[in-house]
């Protein structure tokens, strides 16, 4: 048989039926695929749009340097504001270095056992705990039974304890891309092992930690049910530009809480406030975000391995 | 001086300065936190709590005060009346909010722990409205009728039973809007209705704020619903109510309930612990005065005299 | 030299860096204690640990001193500042007068610093002395331990959060409670005057009626959306649709509340001529926007996982990118994707804030999506302001938070054994 040398050369790179009906259906699912994609891309640009749209009239630099007034129907962020940024650096200073400390220990220290098992089966279901159990737990733990009454501390320390997980997710990704032979080579210098990972697995993985740090400050800034009991308040009046106006033992307003108070329980809110509200929020936890993803990138380009 | 111990000089010095304004910052709370409200100091601060229902009226107040006075700052937080009463036993309030009376044994409860007994003052009324959907052509309803449509196994489930064609809902069907079951103005509502006897049919829309009650009747046709007279918008309208069925039937509005008249109204409490004095005192003065009284009319209470 | 015995021993010397190690925390917990204890009435539970904690300053400072080749006995110089306090305030020599305190201040002040200055910045003697050898490399065991702590930390807090949530719902929980009522009636009358009911059926029914209809929602767009970056996309648009997910996963759960109470209600009272838009349907969608991503993500690690020979050997038999996809990726991740659902339905059934504000927050039994419901976690947000401490109700709401506790857990131990057990294999 020599059927093969039937075929003209022209004929063996065109396509067959077959080959063509492939591709269509092929290009059939990418275009279905691609579709379900965007339709779950479409409502994060609508949401973003339609929340600015409606909060422009309010929208101005005012809106967030000036308090709440005419019992919170006009005026501006200002105390919600600075009280979110409380919450958000006190619970950092609590999350940050024991997240990372715990991805180091995890990662550098630990075996692979079933304790190491173990701790990492505690991370996942610590991040799995409903944010309102860990309300629950604020209020048990640190309101009532550490005595720290209703105030920043409590809040934040439930905010750190809830937004963990984050940062050792993070920090652990960061750890791991740091190649074995850099410590291998530390140890054989005879440095032990904290030496090794200061000078030569944290410089080296600090992209990764920060990013994960950057993610946690935009979950703790948006997070509402742990923070409604243990610390956040429906009205604070504070001084208008004192960025000390809060103390930690205080109970303080938060954006997150403030959005939800308005848009239930306040009477004839101007229009578009609870808007202007939302897109504050939304568009603070973003602009972190994407602070995340630009340090993420740039650092990437410059790896050194 | 070697260079090594200018940069510790200077970590000192810093450390000073942190210490330092931590020392003045925690001294300075300490007093405040310690005796709630004290005198000669340059920044006073009045802690309020409790009632959701007031909290609105407590934080206006608060705003306003502060061009009555640059040295004292009210600090209002809401909660519910239980958490105001739960903070008067505690001690950790000045003045708590509450849409109800302090119980007698609370008040014990509270002269045990802290002393001092919670006294009580009367500063306003809240008037509870019935609520429909303004294009419900329903304008008068007796309280036995809402205690069918809200009371279990009530027998009212549709809007034609009332007498009415409400032509905006097809299904006929009433929706009923309520609150969270311990919510002062539920409580109140529920007892203004059934007295202590019966409990609401489940299956209400229990919302969590007095407004959100209104934007949703606003949006409903079929809806009904209670929330403070104060709340009203355009887009509602409130029922006239009548203690019974031969009653006369009463408007919601400041005569009648200073005329205790409207038969679901009830007082709005703020308690102090002990006779108040210095600042506490200034401010419920303050909140009696004419001044005062006009904000509680400006947000939808009642005040305690029509003049 | 062993953790313990830096920290309790008086004998021994240690270098600056574990002086500092050990003593900033002593000196932030001082400092807030003192700001919270002063005004409330702890005193009594707090002061133990306290105690201890100065017990730890007093003999790491000693060895501190030791290191200096300075005799133990310098540690009453710690005690200046709070003999001259005692005095300041319990003297009627100094009572009222006011001029004297910042004069004293300074002293306390000065004293302070002069102890910092010397324990923390200066170096100890070279080689050993009449105390011990050279301590350079004392702080390794201290950080090691602080690292271990920290790394245990999470499991501390995982039992932590059962302990206090179980802690405060207890009481009522093993005295009381009918635990077959709670979960099978759903008559849900905590405030009751006559008869208080605690049934959580329809909350429970609630729940898990969301939950689904959200999967039922997110699923399929978060697999193919999952499938088509894994698999269909080029990598620059790969890297954009990961961004894009990543902003979605950021959005605050009040906000999209606060999405479901403005716009999805009017639109689902347009589309669906529905009486009233806070319905089942409303929670639904929220809940899938808010965990497709954690479904995308995991899943397309999942697909990411397969081994490219599986994709190579298909295609080398002829098989097109979709048979490839069905036939042989599919089947081979389906672990992860499972994990991925999981992961989502658990996301879903702790969420709070945005089911509070859009399901109608009705205590009900849902027949349809134009329902209107009542979750577990919006309960407890809705109730437990204003409810009395250690009331029946107060507690069942933790023991609500038990069971919550529990459905997530269990879900999230499922989800980890399924991922464990694609590694394994």
């Amino acid at each position: 048989m020599d059927s093969n040398t039937d075929i003209s050369p022209e004929l063996m790179f065109t396509e067959t039926d077959i080959g063509r009906r492939n591709r269509f259906v092929e290009n059939v699912f990418k275009i279905f695929f691609f579709i379900m994609t965007c339709l779950m891309i479409l409502p994060l640009l609508l949401i973003i749009g339609y929340l600015f749209y409606k909060a422009l009239p309010v929208l101005s630099l005012d809106f967030l340097f000036t308090n709440p007034k005419d019992n919170m129907r006009a005026g501006g962020l200002w105390a919600p504001f600075l009280g979110t940024i409380y919450l958000v650096v006190v619970s950092l200073l609590v999350a940050a270095p024991i997240g990372v400390f715990s991805a180091v220990y995890l990662n550098e220290y630990a075996r692979e056992n079933w304790f190491t098992r173990i701790v990492n089966l505690a991370v996942v279901n610590l991040a799995g705990v409903p944010s309102i159990v860990h309300a629950l737990f604020g209020v048990g733990a640190f309101v009532l039974f550490a005595g720290l009454g209703e105030s920043i501390l409590a809040a934040s320390l439930t905010l750190a304890i809830m937004t963990l997980p984050v940062i050792i997710a993070s920090t652990t990704e960061a750890l791991k891309a740091v190649p074995m032979s850099f410590r291998e080579a530390c140890w054989n210098l005879g440095a032990t092992r904290w030496q090794t990972i200061r000078r030569i697995v944290l410089p080296n993985s600090i992209s990764g930690i920060l990013t994960g740090v950057i993610l946690q400050v935009s979950r703790a800034a948006g997070e509402t049910a742990p923070i409604m009991f243990t610390g956040a308040v429906f009205y604070k009046a504070i001084a208008e530009g004192n960025v000390f106006a809060y103390n930690i033992t205080d109970q303080c307003m938060a954006l997150s809480l403030h959005l939800y108070t308005i848009s239930t329980q306040v009477p004839d809110v101007t229009e578009g406030i609870p808007y202007g509200t939302a897109i504050v929020l939304v568009g603070s936890v973003l602009l972190v975000n994407a602070a995340a993803i630009v340090l993420r990138v740039y650092l990437r380009t410059r790896k050194r391995w | 001086m070697k260079k090594s111990q200018l940069k510790s000089l200077g970590v000192i010095t810093i450390l000073a300065l942190v210490l330092y304004s931590f020392f003045i910052f925690s001294g300075s709370s300490n007093k405040d936190a310690g005796k709630g409200v004290t005198n000669g100091d340059t920044h006073t601060k009045i802690k309020n709590k409790g009632s959701d229902t007031m909290v609105n009226l407590a934080q206006a107040w608060a705003e306003a005060y502060t061009n009555i006075s640059d040295t004292v700052s009210v600090e209002v937080s809401g909660g519910g009346s239980g958490t105001g009463v739960a903070a008067l036993i505690n001690g950790t309030v000045d003045i708590a909010n509450c849409s109800r009376q302090v119980k007698a044994e609370e008040k014990q409860k509270a002269l045990e722990n802290t002393g001092k007994e919670p006294i009580e003052f009367i500063v306003g009324y809240d008037a509870l409205a019935v609520y429909v959907h303004k294009e419900n052509p329903l304008s008068n309803i007796t309280i036995p009728q809402l205690a069918e449509i809200y009371g279990e196994s009530g027998t009212i489930t549709k809007w034609d039973q009332l007498g009415i064609a409400n032509s905006g809902c097809r299904s006929d069907k009433i929706i009923r809007i309520s609150r969270q079951s311990n919510s002062g103005t539920y409580f109140y509502f529920r007892e203004a209705l059934l007295g202590k006897e019966r409990d609401f049919e489940l299956g209400s829309l229990d919302l969590h704020g007095s407004k959100d009650v209104v934007e949703v009747i606003g949006r409903t046709p079929c809806a009904i619903g209670y929330s403070g007279m104060g709340y009203a918008t355009d887009h509602v309208k409130m029922v006239k109510v009548a203690k019974g069925q031969d009653e006369p039937y009463y408007a919601p509005n400041l005569e009648n309930v200073i005329a205790k008249t409207y038969p679901i109204a009830r007082p709005l409490y703020m308690y102090s612990l002990g006779e108040p004095t210095g600042e506490a005192k200034a401010y419920l003065d303050w909140i009696f005065s004419a001044e005062g009284q006009k904000i509680v009319e400006e947000l939808g209470f009642v005040p305690l005299s029509s003049n | 030299m062993n953790f313990l015995r830096i920290c309790f021993s008086f004998k021994g010397r240690i270098n600056r860096a574990a002086w500092w190690l050990l003593n900033l925390p002593i000196f932030v917990i001082f400092a807030v204690s003192i700001s919270i204890f002063d005004s409330h009435t702890q005193i009594t539970v707090g002061t133990i640990p306290l105690l201890i904690l100065v017990w730890i300053h007093l003999a790491v400072s000693a060895k501190r001193w030791h290191d200096k080749d300075t005799p133990t006995f310098w540690i009453l110089l710690h005690f200046v500042p709070l003999i001259i306090t005692i005095f300041l305030f319990a003297s009627p020599l100094f009572a009222g007068s006011w001029i004297l305190f910042p004069l004293v201040f300074l002293v306390v002040l000065i004293n302070v610093l002069w102890i910092i200055y010397e324990l923390g910045f200066v170096k100890g003697t070279e080689g050993s002395n009449q105390f011990g050898p050279d301590s350079e490399t004392s702080s390794e065991s201290v950080i090691d331990v602080y690292i271990s702590l920290c790394g245990i930390s999470s499991i501390i807090f995982v039992f932590g959060i059962f302990f206090f949530v179980f802690k405060e719902g207890a009481g009522f929980l093993f005295s009381g409670l009918n635990i077959w009522e709670f979960l099978t009636s759903e008559e849900w009358y905590p405030t009751s005057l006559n008869n208080k009911r605690y049934g959580t059926f329809a909350l429970i029914l609630g729940t898990f009626s969301v939950t689904a209809l959200a999967m039922l929602i997110a699923v399929p767009f978060g697999l193919g959306a999952a499938i088509f970056v894994s698999e269909f996309c080029s990598p620059k648009l790969r890297e954009t649709f990961k961004i894009v997910i990543e902003f979605l996963a950021a959005i605050p759960s009040v906000v999209w509340g606060f999405i479901g109470l403005t716009l999805m209600n009017q639109m689902i009272i347009k589309v669906f001529n529905a009486p009233i838009g806070l319905t089942m349907l409303n929670g639904g969608i929220m809940l899938a926007l808010m965990s497709v991503p954690i479904i995308v993500s995991i899943a397309e690690d999942a697909l990411k996982a397969v081994p490219d020979s599986y994709r190579e050997a298909a295609e080398a038999l002829g098989a097109t990118r979709w048979q490839v996809i069905y036939r042989v990726l599919l089947p081979a991740a389906k672990n992860g994707l499972l994990a991925a659902v999981l992961l989502g339905a658990a996301r879903s059934i702790g969420e709070t804030m945005a089911v509070l504000m859009a399901t109608g927050h009705s205590v009900n039994i849902p027949l349809g999506p134009l329902d209107w419901i009542r979750t577990l976690t919006a309960t407890i947000a809705a109730e437990l302001g204003e409810v009395a401490r250690g009331d029946e109700h107060y507690q069942v709401l933790f023991i609500i938070g038990i069971l919550l506790f529990t459905i997530t857990f269990i879900v999230n131990l499922i989800a980890d054994l399924v991922i464990k057990g694609i590694r394994q294999s």
